[in-house]
């Protein structure tokens, strides 16, 4: 029996799949990593090559740091570009957000305010990104736990605007867009709404948790479960929005055995079919 | 407030843990404060901090357990942020704070376990090289030896270690199981090295060390064997460039000195 083609759904590799991957050959679309990690000769690149062998690769970066008021670092830029070169991946993504700033490297995802400023450094940061790469890229949004006072407009309404004036298109990673209803008190469908069906270009999903303090929560984007059902069902309304759009299962720690992942792969895969079997009809 | 200042607000409430400039600019929303707000932050870096210095710490995090470990790093990294976004090439200044760390002044092959994970670590992440082909060694003539520049290969370390850390190191992976190595037998001269995919590590004697660290230096081959000759006046000279041809010591396109 053929195994079917998921062709729009992909999933992260991490090192602890790298032999499950290659001896099993799992029927997925295709392969995400982040760049970052194959800075380097060794073991992690001669998996990747082998990996590149048999599915197509993105990159998903965490590095570029494209909302520091700083500019895009250009060491860091040519190394994603040597890579690139060498890989050739079918997509590269970066997130709205931000971790350099002075001589310090945050290893994390940090917020900056949605207005006019922001807006100006992230297109600057990603037009030079762009033209070094010689490629558009994909910007996610974020899992945020705060928001500033120097915000003027909403996270979508932010995101679409420098989507529009950088020419990049967007990653939308819909457990983010759920982590972000919780913690800030807006309507994730109502987010879906706002943005455009033409500046999607991948779709993420996830799994969180569930952190208790005095007298609320916060949901925190682990990336250490499996998908949860509110987020599946917005998932659902996110591919009748936008259609079938590539979809990734991100899994970065916690890393269970890969037949989970593919198992999470799909589930996804099941509603696409539905949507296509819909567009047909 | 502009985004520069801003950020440098946020990078000085995570890394100092002082948070009175950010705090102010936070919203308040819902019922979580913007000081827990922030913590969620500052609990994520810290924490993938200490775990991407246990996993390329893991053998010197074994000598002294996880709670004295975790307690150390945590006073290494405020003034040891990353300074890039690659998460596996941090920690290069832990060996030397681990040697003025004052509560692991007991354990005093402490540092040289860190250093050489530290060099471990380097060697497994050296870009790829191709190593002397037989057919470049095949073209020299005896007399061309000694003016010949033989460089070693990227992923190669070297280091001299008052305490035979790499005993300590395979004692630790094994997690305690064998025989504990005899700390106190004296100085060792390593060298790591990742010939293709698997990363080696072999005892050297002090001259061929000597030899080897000469030669890294971009001395010529006369000058290197000159300093092991020094060292040890039997050194075996044809014995050391047969070993290391074959070990893939040295990396493709000789050099002659002009």
């Amino acid at each position: 029996m053929q195994p079917i083609q998921k062709d729009l759904v992909g999933i992260g590799l991490r090192s602890v799949h790298y032999k499950a991957l290659l001896d099993e050959q799992p029927s997925i679309g295709w392969l995400e990593v982040h760049p970052e990690n194959y800075f380097c000769g060794g073991a992690h690149t001669y998996y990747l090559e082998k990996a590149r062998e048999r599915y197509p690769l993105s990159f998903h970066a965490v590095g570029l740091s494209l909302g520091s008021s700083e500019q895009v670092s250009r060491d860091h830029l040519q190394k994603l570009k040597m890579l690139a070169d060498r890989f050739e991946p079918i997509r590269i993504s970066d997130h709205a957000s931000w971790s350099a700033s002075g001589n310090a490297h945050l290893n994390d995802l940090l917020p900056f305010p949605y207005n006019q400023e922001s807006i100006d450094v992230l297109c600057r940061n990603i037009t030079i990104t762009q033209e070094a790469l010689g490629h558009i890229i994909l910007l996610e949004n974020p899992s945020t736990y705060l928001s500033f006072f120097e915000s003027t407009m909403s996270e979508p309404a932010f995101l679409v605007e420098v989507a529009r004036r950088s020419g990049c298109g967007l990653l939308l990673d819909v457990n983010n867009i759920y982590v972000q209803a919780h913690n800030h008190g807006s309507d994730a469908y109502l987010y879906l709404d706002s943005i455009p069906r033409d500046l999607v270009g991948e779709i993420h999903l996830a799994g969180h948790i569930r952190r208790q303090f005095n007298h609320g929560s916060l949901l925190v984007d682990t990336h250490n479960q499996c998908v949860c059902d509110e987020v599946w069902d917005l998932y659902i309304a996110a591919i009748q929005r936008f259609g079938a759009v590539p979809t990734l299962i991100e899994w970065d720690k916690d890393i269970p055995a890969l037949c989970v992942l593919v198992g999470e792969a799909e589930k996804a895969e099941a509603i696409l079919k539905q949507e296509r079997n819909h567009e047909a009809a | 407030m502009k985004l520069h200042e801003l950020q440098h607000n946020f990078m000085n409430a995570i890394v100092d843990n002082s948070p009175d400039l950010l705090i102010p600019r936070i919203k308040i929303c819902g019922n979580v404060s913007p000081a827990e707000r922030l913590s969620v932050y500052r609990n994520n870096i810290i924490g993938h901090l200490v775990d991407a210095l246990s996993d390329t710490f893991s053998a010197t995090r074994k000598l002294v357990g996880d709670d004295f470990f975790r307690s150390m790093v945590k006073q290494f990294i405020p003034g040891n942020m990353p300074t890039e976004a690659d998460i596996n090439r941090y920690g290069a200044y832990l060996p030397s704070f681990i040697r003025q760390y004052a509560p692991a002044q007991s354990l005093p092959y402490l540092a040289d376990m860190a250093y050489f994970e530290w060099l471990w670590n380097e060697s497994f992440l050296a870009e790829d090289d191709a190593a002397l082909a037989p057919e470049e060694i095949a073209m020299l003539s005896p007399q061309q030896y000694p003016s010949m520049h033989f460089r070693l290969r990227t992923s190669t370390r070297l280091m001299h270690a008052g305490y035979p850390v790499d005993k300590l190191w395979h004692f630790c992976e094994a997690n305690g199981q064998g025989d504990a190595p005899d700390i106190n037998m004296g100085d060792v001269f390593l060298l790591l090295m990742r010939p293709e995919l698997e990363l080696i590590t072999l005892r050297l004697t002090r001259a061929e060390y000597l030899l080897l660290q000469c030669l890294s230096c971009g001395n010529t081959f006369e000058v290197s064997v000159g300093h092991a000759l020094q060292e040890d006046e039997y050194f075996d000279i044809a014995a050391f460039v047969t070993k290391h041809f074959e070990l893939k010591t040295f990396q493709a396109g000789l050099i002659q000195d002009q």
